[in-house]
């Protein structure tokens, strides 16, 4: 990394953003290992032009950072769609749902919002709501947090549990259990 | 507070829970709060330690049995008191928030994404900036 490249970066690392990227990639669904280069690449371009044409937007390692963290996370996303769009086309891969919103509208599954809901355990009642109020996008995580009443972080986090507690239930036996 | 102390620490916490199939919350070990603070405070202050961190939580929960890793992923845990976190670090938070917090990767996903991502969430208080806090700068 030239001096120039490591000053706009705030001295922050390739292997640090390399990490941020995984961070994303390898949370459940993941993405596939060779995919995952790719989503760095796209993501160290990004970066860069940042750092180069806004130093103002890249203040600290923190702004560094957290600008390559939005950028995976909108790459990973984006790649799930660009499967499910192949998969629709016929081309490319099988799609696997990235989302318990995608799984509700996969009818292989015979789902709705509600009826997902209703697989998850009852005695988390905060779970079925945010949930819900996700699947159904009734606003933002952050107007969620608002309507229930609750922290963004505790939104986050029930999103990722219910995530992640479908996901198990719909995974096949071949997937594994880990 | 290194990489191999914090995961035992995790395992100790895990273990006591899963010692106590009636229990509610998660607990700190006797006289391991202050350890419990320090992790949590590095884990959101150094990314090599917090990807290292959760990944080896991942794997110790893993390890469990099934029924007892769908019982952490549902188990009514605490609300995240975000505003506290942010102004005022981990030190002042109630055990089982601690504990809870230590031991789940999504609750620690979802506070660093808050922290370092959230516009609104403000800047983090004066813990932040701590000289040991940041002294990770320094090592890296």
């Amino acid at each position: 990394m030239s001096d120039q490249l490591a000053n706009a970066l705030h001295g922050v690392t390739l292997a640090q953003i390399r990490r941020t990227v995984s961070k994303w990639c390898r949370s459940t669904p993941r993405v596939p290992p060779e995919d995952e280069a790719d989503i760095a690449q796209e993501v160290l371009k990004a970066v860069w032009t940042k750092a180069s044409t806004s130093p103002g937007h890249m203040r600290n390692q923190s702004d560094v950072i957290g600008y390559a963290s939005r950028v995976a996370r909108n790459c990973r996303a984006d790649y799930f769609t660009k499967r499910k769009r192949s998969r629709t086309t016929g081309e490319g891969v099988e799609h696997v749902p990235s989302r318990p919103d995608e799984l509700a509208r996969d009818p292989r599954h015979g789902g709705t919002c509600e009826h997902l809901a209703s697989l998850l355990p009852d005695h988390v009642a905060l779970l079925r709501e945010v949930f819900l109020a996700l699947c159904l996008e009734q606003g933002t995580q952050v107007e969620v947090a608002h309507l229930l009443k609750t922290s963004l972080s505790t939104v986050r986090r029930r999103w990722a549990e219910a995530e992640e507690f479908l996901t198990r239930l719909f995974r096949t036996p071949e997937e594994g259990t880990s | 507070m290194t990489l191999e102390v914090a995961l035992v620490l995790a395992a100790e916490m895990l273990d006591l829970f899963e010692r106590s199939p009636q229990a509610k919350r998660l607990q700190v070990p006797v006289g391991r709060r202050d350890d419990v603070v320090a992790l949590l405070t590095r884990a959101m202050t150094r990314q090599e330690f917090f990807d290292q961190y959760v990944g080896g939580l991942r794997a110790e929960i893993g390890r469990r049995s099934k029924a007892y890793s769908l019982r952490l992923l549902t188990y009514g845990s605490p609300e995240i008191p975000d505003a506290q976190i942010v102004a005022t670090g981990f030190t002042d938070l109630p055990d089982e928030v601690l504990a809870d917090l230590a031991t789940s990767p999504h609750a620690l996903e979802a506070v660093k994404e808050t922290l370092f991502e959230d516009e609104n969430s403000g800047a983090p208080g004066p813990w932040f900036f701590a000289p040991e806090t940041f002294r990770w700068r320094d090592e890296a």
